[in-house]
């Protein structure tokens, strides 16, 4: 100790470089001196507030602390803290419904009970069960049961009715009753059950009720012409009447009633157009165009200086949103906050249909938009001033992300410059490139996993964040029995001991330590999945290409040859093959980093952030 | 005589379903359950305490689910679970919920996802941790 001189051999000094994400922070510590760099261990916490701004510092402290831990060294024998200059953008998404599906005075149920009752097809005129007693018409009747009717009391009502000559031919009934009046009926009729607003069903008008036979979806009410048929409508009415039989397709069971004034209607929400502004032009678009073409037009505009939205319309709404959030988050005033880049997705969202009497569903269709800005510089100093409070040592910042980035992807083996990364992150998605003489070229744009978590929570209807995160990050299975379930793939897992009841015969995401997660909505696995499959393809697909083109020399990806994925995301069971297949194409070889050939394709930043430091202590 | 014909019917796919001879309303709560889903049954008294007696139906039942019905108590089990484990276990139940266990018990057999809120299920579930694949 202090035998050798400094100028010779400075002693070796612990150093942390420490990568803030916009949703984890990454430490990794290591051993400097004249010499090289020895790696002894990484650590990871959620990140505290926004990132850049001085919340961070209790993320920083979890992660640093439990790289030193890993590492086997005390917090005080920390030398230095590196930062970097983290990426400034944040990103932000809104979504907005684009159609509206309304059912005015209650002209048709289109729900789909699970045991209707009876089978075929009946028309008459609506009738309260109450009423069916002094009902002396020879006319047709279709019986409306509400939920204080037993069904033995219904079914023996119902035979009365038939004996005294009254014409029954078919039934609504408000509990889950269908089959067990129908059983007790000497000639079946059709019974649509579970019709929750039945005291809203209007009475003495034409009604049909139509049951499939088992296997079958129902024909007539699907059908605009059966509705013509049955109700004796004219041209011009079977036109207004196609959404119904439209809405119907697929049901096993329908009612359709006949009022007046009744109607469907698949109404088109003025959405407004969005205009992008570039360097040189301005361009604006209709949103109902559709995410494609929002994306085409961006191309032609960029790079993106700034995007609003008509005043007053939805879309207008959504920027606002947008803006005013950032604004919030980096304490600018909103005119200042200006967005750089935008990525629009078609999305539809089940809704509840307005006017149902059973809870309708009805898919409407959305867009969301992913919106990121520029923030402000300088909140990194303040940080750092912070930082040294807390951990009293010296903290530097230093190094642009990107190229720490590179450096630490450059660790991968089977890597060598030329290079380029692509960062899949929560909020963004990050490209750099480097080249053979040591350019870089980054971007940035907006979307990312926070997006995919989004698109599959509303196309599901899921109602927590955590569920559809779920669906995001681990295979689906079925649950076949009480001790068995299928996996996505096929495979089939067997259990020693009973799998909870709340999960048999559902679609459960697979966790890690076999904890079973159910998925709380009627879709089959495959049509989860493919869900799930289509909504980080929307994002990371299409910002992968995005990004690189943007870095790629020309804009040409055939330019590319090798592709290293970073971040988060890019631990995800299939993200990083939806990206190599659709860069496979360009002849790129892309694959998931394994930052120092332990960390896999996390840890790149604060590894970067190192290497960095160690060479110029070197060259120093 | 009488047994040969329990042992003809017994032959049949059906969920057994026994009962003590107070628990005459619940029971037909729990039929109608079981009669709205579609699927089979039988019914017969019994004198055995609740989770045996169930536990004992559906050994016997060719769709492996058997249901005990006493009062305004009742269980529907699996007949390769332990006895103590049933898949439902309800006390003090209302009418509707009497039907929606009748519906659970056809919806084992159908494998449809169950309707009994968590709320009111047998408590005795182990982690899954303890039996990962």
């Amino acid at each position: 100790m202090g035998s050798l001189k400094e100028s010779e051999a400075p002693a070796a000094r612990l150093v942390a470089g420490v990568d803030i994400g916009n949703s984890t922070t990454e430490a990794c510590i290591a051993e400097v001196d004249g010499q090289g760099v020895r790696y002894l261990g990484g650590g990871i916490a959620r990140t505290s507030g926004i990132k850049g701004t001085t919340r961070n510092v209790q993320g920083v402290l979890e992660a640093v602390t439990g790289a030193l831990a890993r590492a086997g060294r005390p917090l005080s024998a920390l030398d230095t803290v590196l930062l970097n200059e983290a990426t400034p953008v944040i990103s932000g998404m809104a979504m907005e419904t684009l159609t509206e599906t309304v059912i005015t005075e209650s002209t048709m149920i289109g729900h789909d009970p699970a045991t209707p009752g009876g089978l075929g097809l009946g028309v008459g005129v609506t009738v309260p069960f109450s009423a069916l007693g002094e009902r002396a018409d020879p006319a047709p009747v279709i019986v409306v049961i509400p939920g204080d009717v037993d069904y033995e009391d219904a079914a023996r009502g119902l035979e009365a009715a038939r004996a005294r000559g009254v014409v029954v031919r078919g039934a609504m009934v408000q509990r889950d009753d269908a089959r067990l009046i129908g059983n007790r009926l000497g000639q079946p009729i059709p019974i649509v059950d579970e019709i929750a607003l039945i005291d809203r069903v209007p009475l003495g008008m034409q009604a049909a009720v139509e049951v499939a036979p088992p296997g079958h979806t129902i024909r007539e009410l699907s059908n605009p012409y059966g509705l013509a048929t049955l109700f004796g409508l004219s041209a011009e009415e079977t036109r207004l009447a196609a959404p119904i039989s439209r809405a119907l397709v697929g049901s096993r069971s329908a009612v359709v009633i006949r009022t007046p004034a009744g109607d469907i209607t698949d109404r088109r929400i003025p959405a407004g157009s969005l205009e992008l502004i570039g360097e040189r032009t301005r361009q604006t678009i209709d949103v109902t165009e559709g995410a494609e073409a929002i994306m085409r037009l961006l191309r032609r505009v960029q790079p993106l200086q700034d995007a609003v939205g008509a005043p007053g319309t939805n879309v207008g709404g959504m920027l606002a949103r947008v803006r005013d959030t950032m604004a919030e988050l980096t304490g600018d005033p909103p005119e200042t906050v200006h967005i750089r880049d935008v990525l629009a997705v078609d999305t539809f969202v089940p809704r509840e249909v307005r006017g149902g009497l059973a809870g309708e569903f009805a898919l409407e269709s959305a867009v969301a938009l992913a919106a990121m800005v520029r923030t402000r510089h300088g909140a990194m100093a303040r940080l750092a001033e912070a930082l040294t409070r807390e951990l009293g040592c010296d903290v530097r910042v230093g190094g642009v992300e990107a190229d720490m980035a590179l450096k630490g992807a450059l660790t991968t083996p089977g890597t060598e410059r030329p290079v380029a990364v692509l960062d899949l992150g929560g909020g963004s998605t990050d490209a750099a490139l480097i080249n053979a003489q040591g350019e870089v070229r980054t971007t940035h744009v907006s979307g990312a996993g926070d997006l995919v978590t989004r698109l599959i929570a509303s196309e599901l209807g899921l109602e927590d964040e955590e569920t559809a995160e779920n669906v995001k990050r681990y295979p689906l299975a079925k649950v076949e029995s009480l001790f068995q379930l299928r996996l996505e793939n096929g495979q089939v897992s067997f259990f020693d001991s009973p799998l909870p009841a709340e999960t048999f015969a559902r679609v459960v995401a697979l966790k890690e330590h076999g904890v079973l997660a159910p998925v709380p909505c009627r879709h089959p696995l495959e049509k989860i999945r493919q869900i799930r499959r289509d909504a980080k393809r929307r994002v990371f697909v299409v910002n992968a290409l995005r990004a690189l083109e943007q870095v790629a020399p020309g804009g040409n990806l055939r330019r590319l040859d090798f592709v290293v994925l970073l971040g988060g995301s890019s631990l995800d069971f299939e993200i990083p093959e939806l990206i190599a297949e659709a860069t496979a194409e360009y002849g790129i070889v892309c694959g998931t980093g394994n930052v120092r050939g332990t960390e896999g394709p996390r840890n790149a930043v604060a590894t970067g952030l190192v290497a960095a430091h160690a060479e110029q202590s070197r060259e120093g | 005589m009488r047994d040969e014909r329990r042992d003809k019917t017994s032959q049949r796919p059906t969920v057994r379903v026994v009962y003590r001879r107070d628990a005459l309303v619940a029971l037909r709560e729990v039929c109608a359950g079981l009669e709205e889903e579609g699927v089979p049954f039988e019914c017969e008294p019994t004198d055995a305490p609740l989770l045996a007696a169930a536990h004992e139906a559906a050994a016997r039942s060719r769709l492996l689910v058997g249901v005990a019905v006493a009062g305004t108590e009742a269980c529907v089990h699996f007949s390769q679970l332990a006895v103590d484990a049933p898949v439902l276990h309800v006390t003090d139940a209302s009418a509707s919920m009497l039907r929606l266990l009748g519906q659970d018990a056809a919806r084992l057999v159908k494998v449809m996802p169950l309707g009994t809120p968590l709320s009111r299920r047998a408590a005795s579930r182990k982690s899954l941790k303890e039996n990962a694949p």
